[in-house]
């Protein structure tokens, strides 16, 4: 081998050691990490792992490169925060990646802004604001080339005076300014000011399976408070299966606009679906409070199967709050979502909505089922059912402030489409949102492209599976079978065990060995499959029964399925093989053949054996 | 009057004065042989198996059903189809063969098979005090424990053979955590959580979560770490991989699910004036969090695996009763009292709805409890005589009555936790007297 060759073997060598060296914590040399920053470390690193960099700083004097992983160790102290520019960009195959090494959290005490990067990845960290002399944790901003193909996931955001996510500069008017492809996804953003996530002049944005919990109010352009705010010119957003909690009450600021959700300033066209809003409760010092609130220019959005719950205010709210010159709100959406327990179901058009259309939502108000202001707005509202929190039929309210009391008065005031109803919803006690078998709301809603269980979708954000009949196998009557029509959120959770499952056999339990749920997609229908410890046999009261929770993967708020109603199923066993006889080979000897205790008919027996037989056989004297 | 035999006489009695004592003879003869041949010994497999009188019994491992009984050491009485032992007391294996396999030692009955503990590892630091926690059993004798050395953490991955796959987890864990809690998952992945404790750390306090081969070798895992406090309290594993973990985050209840590649599920922070004391995960995936809130009250809340709050009740246990520890299993959920307390033990459906309380007899201080698919409740704590310590185990059944009471001799020292394996036999951590090790027996359920 020349030596030129050797040299290159050797490199080889050398860097698969090190690759395999960095890796090793793991054991995953694909996400070696390339750089190491250790806030205890002596000034001067070079960045690798025997001489990390001391500070995020560091990182803007790094050849930086596509695909590198810079790794953050745990420091005594909490890092610095950095402004990230003029360093290089990732690439849509080979991002760079910024997060905590293996086996460490580090805890950054101030802002990281990334200013005109493309394809980063923010991942895996914590940002503690306690001391940090920024306002917002993590800052995305398009100031002299957009950003592109940014990712912030699986962040710890905790005590910021500002926004947890702030992306999009307001003072970026040119299309320079624009940034595009940007994910937020799985963050917990807890205790912060006026917005968890921020978004400004972004296209195709995907926020998406954050939590944000804890948002108080806070100084702006107006005082506001808001789980995530979709603002100027966002086009394309995605804002789906976020949590939203705990907007809480707001004593130092009068006039405060607080909305769980909320787009204005002409955002649009985009979707908001499978979020789950509640405890929006600012205060009665609240200018404006409502849970999923569009206005402003906001428009052609699409805003479906959310949960609003235990709020103040108005839950879904069209061109409700305060309107400028970009107008109200044009060609909303709002579909099959339901709200428990806010002031006022539906809120339409303080200012003149267009086109707004709300269908299938599933309202249970504290006080009005919906309110119309502006009699200049034009919207359509069908097959809505409409309930309230005491226990009664909601009332209405028009414009001018008059109020009327039934569905069919509300219907032909508004003009609106039929298929309404006030009507109690029979909501599952266990989770209060999912319709139980019987509830007015199930197969009630006007059919669309959405995928639905039963003849029609149901109305409301939740569509239970429907339970079907169980089957004992003829072939293996130790097996039965259960099918649910399961179309709109495969498959079933849990998907493994027989928890919650019980199957008796003249009342008493028999024993599950194995309990297995299978989706078939083309049928849309998922199967649960029991094998037994004992097979059935003709005769038998069988009694299949699920007493536990089973939901779908609906996900809202990432978290909230709907809840397949418990079920009882007698088994029909008429058709099986007869039981053979006790002591014949193949018996059934389940236990309820055997029986202990000396019972009363063998004390019987016993006692004409002592005086009945040998009385009977004593000759005549 | 019918005249009598009288044995050993050597008469022979007159055939006309022996008829009636034959026929009597013949016919309790034929009344027993009908009453007898109807009811042979019977041999159970299963306790729903022995019910007599309305009472549900423990089929014994000698394969005969036994009923509770008080005026029986052991507690339980025979049926009256065990055979020649029918309603004798079944033999008190309180303290029979505490090391050796019961098949394997000639001194043990075949009825003291049941809660037959067999002691499957120790292990020793040389040179520093061991502080086992927490204790994770699963397929294939796969043990894991966790807890604090003088010097780092205590991890240790360890087969039921007694071989050591991994105990220096310097590698890949800092020693300023205190290992606090350990789960395998049926695949053999194991989860390693600790913290940096709540003594004096400079800056940030922090929780780390590792995932691990089954062989030791660190796969990935995530961490958590703000300048307010954290804590992990407990972790579990699910049949379909995922780990759930719970404890404070920046000083608020917490509860975190991730996939078995360490993305996130759910997280759920609640910051209401609940004070979480411990945390379970049923084989399905809800996990169960019992704790105390700011009233005094007991609230045992059970999340589905989706991450939804499904069960949110308060157990009214009495007075001054709080609670140590929580397992949760397809057939409910069992707490178990705070250490220090006198003991109870409390068991609910799995809709959260109490069934049953009780105090168990023997016991002065309960330390852990780990439920089974079947509602068996495996408790361990220790128990005094005459001033000297002992480790006590029992298994309770569904309906809280003792099926099985362990005690080991005072020089083996005291269980710290029971966990269950892959087969749902309990397996209890334990620490030797002197401080310096530990060991882990396995009970036959």
């Amino acid at each position: 081998m020349s030596d030129r060759g050797m040299v290159r073997v050797l490199g080889v060598a050398r860097w698969l050691v090190a690759l395999w060296v960095a890796g090793l914590a793991w054991g995953a040399p694909a996400e070696a990490c390339r750089w190491f920053v250790d806030g205890d470390a002596e000034p001067g690193g070079s960045g690798d792992e025997a001489s990390p960099f001391a500070s995020l700083a560091d990182l803007l004097e790094a050849p930086i490169e596509g695909g590198d992983l810079i790794c953050l160790r745990e420091a005594a102290a909490p890092y610095e925060g950095v402004t990230l520019t003029g360093v290089a960009d990732g690439t849509v195959e080979a991002p760079v990646v910024l997060t905590a090494a293996p086996g460490h959290a580090p805890v950054i005490g101030g802002r990281v802004q990334l200013v005109d990067l493309s394809h980063w990845i923010v991942r895996g960290l914590t940002f503690d604001g306690r001391d940090a002399p920024d306002a917002t944790a993590l800052d995305v901003r398009s100031i002299e080339a957009p950003s592109v193909g940014i990712e912030l996931r699986d962040n710890l955001i905790v005590r910021w005076d500002g926004a947890g996510i702030l992306a999009g500069d307001s003072s970026s008017e040119g299309p320079e300014g624009i940034g595009r492809d940007l994910v937020i996804a799985d963050n917990r953003i807890y205790d912060v000011v006026r917005d968890g996530i921020r978004l400004r002049h972004f296209e195709d944005a995907t926020i998406v399976g954050n939590v944000i919990d804890g948002v108080a109010c806070g100084l702006g352009q107006f005082d506001a408070q808001s789980g995530i705010a979709i603002h100027t010119r966002c086009q394309r957003i995605e804002v789906a299966h976020n949590l939203v909690r705990n907007l809480s009450a707001c004593a130092e600021l009068a006039d405060l606009h607080t909305q769980g959700i909320r787009v204005r300033l002409a955002a649009g066209p985009g979707q908001i679906h499978h979020n789950l809003v509640e405890q929006v409760r600012p205060g009665a010092d609240a200018l404006f409070v409502g849970g999923l609130s569009l206005h402003e220019g906001a428009h052609d959005w699409e805003i479906h199967h959310n949960l609003v719950r235990d709020s103040d205010g108005c839950g879904l709210c069209d061109g409700r709050d305060f309107a400028n010159e970009l107008g109200s709100t044009t060609a909303n959406l709002w579909e099959h979502n339901t709200v428990i327990g806010a002031d006022v179901g539906i809120d339409v058009g303080s200012k003149a909505t267009a086109d707004a259309a709300l269908l299938g939502n599933l309202i249970v108000a504290r006080e009005l089922g919906a309110r119309w202001i502006n009699d200049q707005s034009a919207f359509t509202m069908s097959h809505n059912l409409y309930w309230t929190t005491d226990g009664g039929p909601p009332r209405f309210r028009l414009p001018g402030g008059s109020e009327v009391e039934s569905i069919a008065d509300w219907q032909e005031a508004c003009g609106c489409g039929e298929g309404s109803m006030a009507i109690a919803p029979l909501l599952d006690p266990r989770d209060g949102v999912t319709p139980q078998p019987g509830s007015p709301a199930v197969d009630a809603a006007h059919s669309g492209p959405l995928a639905f269980n039963g003849s029609a979708p149901d109305i409301g954000a939740l569509e239970p599976p429907v339970v079907g009949e169980a089957v004992v196998e003829p072939e293996d009557p130790s097996r039965v079978r259960l099918s649910f029509a399961n179309a709109v959120s495969p498959p079933l959770l849990p998907a493994l065990g027989c928890e919650g499952i019980e199957l008796r056999v003249d009342a008493e339990p028999v024993v599950l060995v194995d309990c297995q749920l299978a989706h078939d997609a083309v049928s849309a229908t998922t199967t649960l499959s029991l094998e037994l410890a004992e097979p059935l046999w003709q005769g038998d009261e069988a009694v299949l029964r699920h007493l536990g929770v089973l939901t779908d993967s609906t996900a809202i708020g990432d978290r909230l399925g709907a809840r397949v109603p418990n079920f009882e199923r007698i088994l029909d066993t008429a058709r099986l093989d007869p039981r053979p006889a006790i002591g014949s080979a193949g018996c059934g000897c389940r236990r309820r053949f055997v029986t202990h205790g000396f019972s009363w008919w063998r004390w019987l027996w016993l006692w004409l054996g002592l005086v009945g037989i040998g009385r009977r056989r004593s000759p005549p004297r | 009057m019918l005249p009598r035999s009288k044995p050993g006489t050597g008469r022979v009695q007159p055939p006309r004065r022996i008829e009636p004592v034959v026929r009597m003879v013949a016919g309790v003869s034929v009344g027993l042989l009908v009453a007898c041949l109807d009811a042979p010994p019977r041999v159970c497999e299963r306790d729903d198996e022995c019910r007599l009188e309305g009472r549900q019994g423990v089929c014994e491992s000698d394969g005969y059903c036994a009923y509770r009984s008080d005026e029986c050491p052991s507690g339980a009485r025979y049926g009256p189809f065990a055979a020649e032992q029918a309603d004798t007391c079944t033999p008190d294996c309180t303290e029979v063969s505490p090391t050796l396999p019961c098949d394997d030692d000639p001194s043990c009955p075949v009825a003291c098979r049941q809660g037959d503990p067999v002691l499957v590892a120790t292990w020793a630091h040389p040179s520093s005090i061991v502080e086992p926690r927490h204790v994770a059993a699963g397929a294939d004798g796969l043990v894991a424990v966790t807890g604090t050395l003088a010097n780092g953490p205590l991890a240790l991955l360890m087969r039921d053979d007694g071989s050591v796959i991994v105990d220096d987890p310097t590698p890949w864990l800092s020693p300023q955590i205190d290992g606090r809690a350990v789960a395998i998952a049926p695949s053999g992945t194991v989860w390693l959580a600790g913290d940096t404790g709540s003594e004096d750390v400079e800056g940030p306090t922090r929780v780390v979560v590792i995932r691990l081969e089954a062989t030791g070798v660190p796969q990935g895992g995530f961490g958590v770490g703000t300048t307010g406090e954290q804590r992990v309290l407990a972790l579990g594993a699910d049949d379909t991989g995922a780990v759930t973990v719970a404890g404070l985050l920046d000083g608020a209840a917490w509860l975190e699910r991730r996939g078995s590649d360490d993305a996130l599920s759910w997280s759920e922070r609640r910051d209401d004036g609940f004070e979480p004391v411990d945390m379970a995960v049923s084989p399905g995936g809800r996990a169960g969090l019992v704790g105390v809130w700011e009233d005094g009250s007991v609230g045992l809340q059970i999340f589905d695996p989706g991450g939804a709050l499904a069960v949110d009740v308060e157990l009214v246990l009495g007075l001054m009763r709080l609670p140590g520890a929580l397992d949760v299993s397809g057939a409910g959920t069992v707490v178990v009292s705070e250490s220090g307390q006198a003991p109870w033990v409390a068991a609910t459906d799995p809709a959260g709805a109490l069934r049953w309380v009780v105090e168990p007899d023997g016991v002065q201080d309960l330390v852990d409890g780990a439920l089974d698919g079947r509602g068996r409740a495996t408790l361990v704590g220790t128990t005094t005589a005459g001033g000297i310590t002992a480790a006590w185990i029992q298994q309770l059944d569904g309906e809280g009555e003792p099926r099985w009471t362990r005690r080991l001799p005072s020089d083996e020292g005291w269980p710290v936790a029971v966990t269950l394996d892959a087969q749902e036999r309990p397996v209890v951590l334990g620490v030797v007297p002197s401080g310096l090790g530990l060991w882990v027996r396995r009970f036959d359920p």
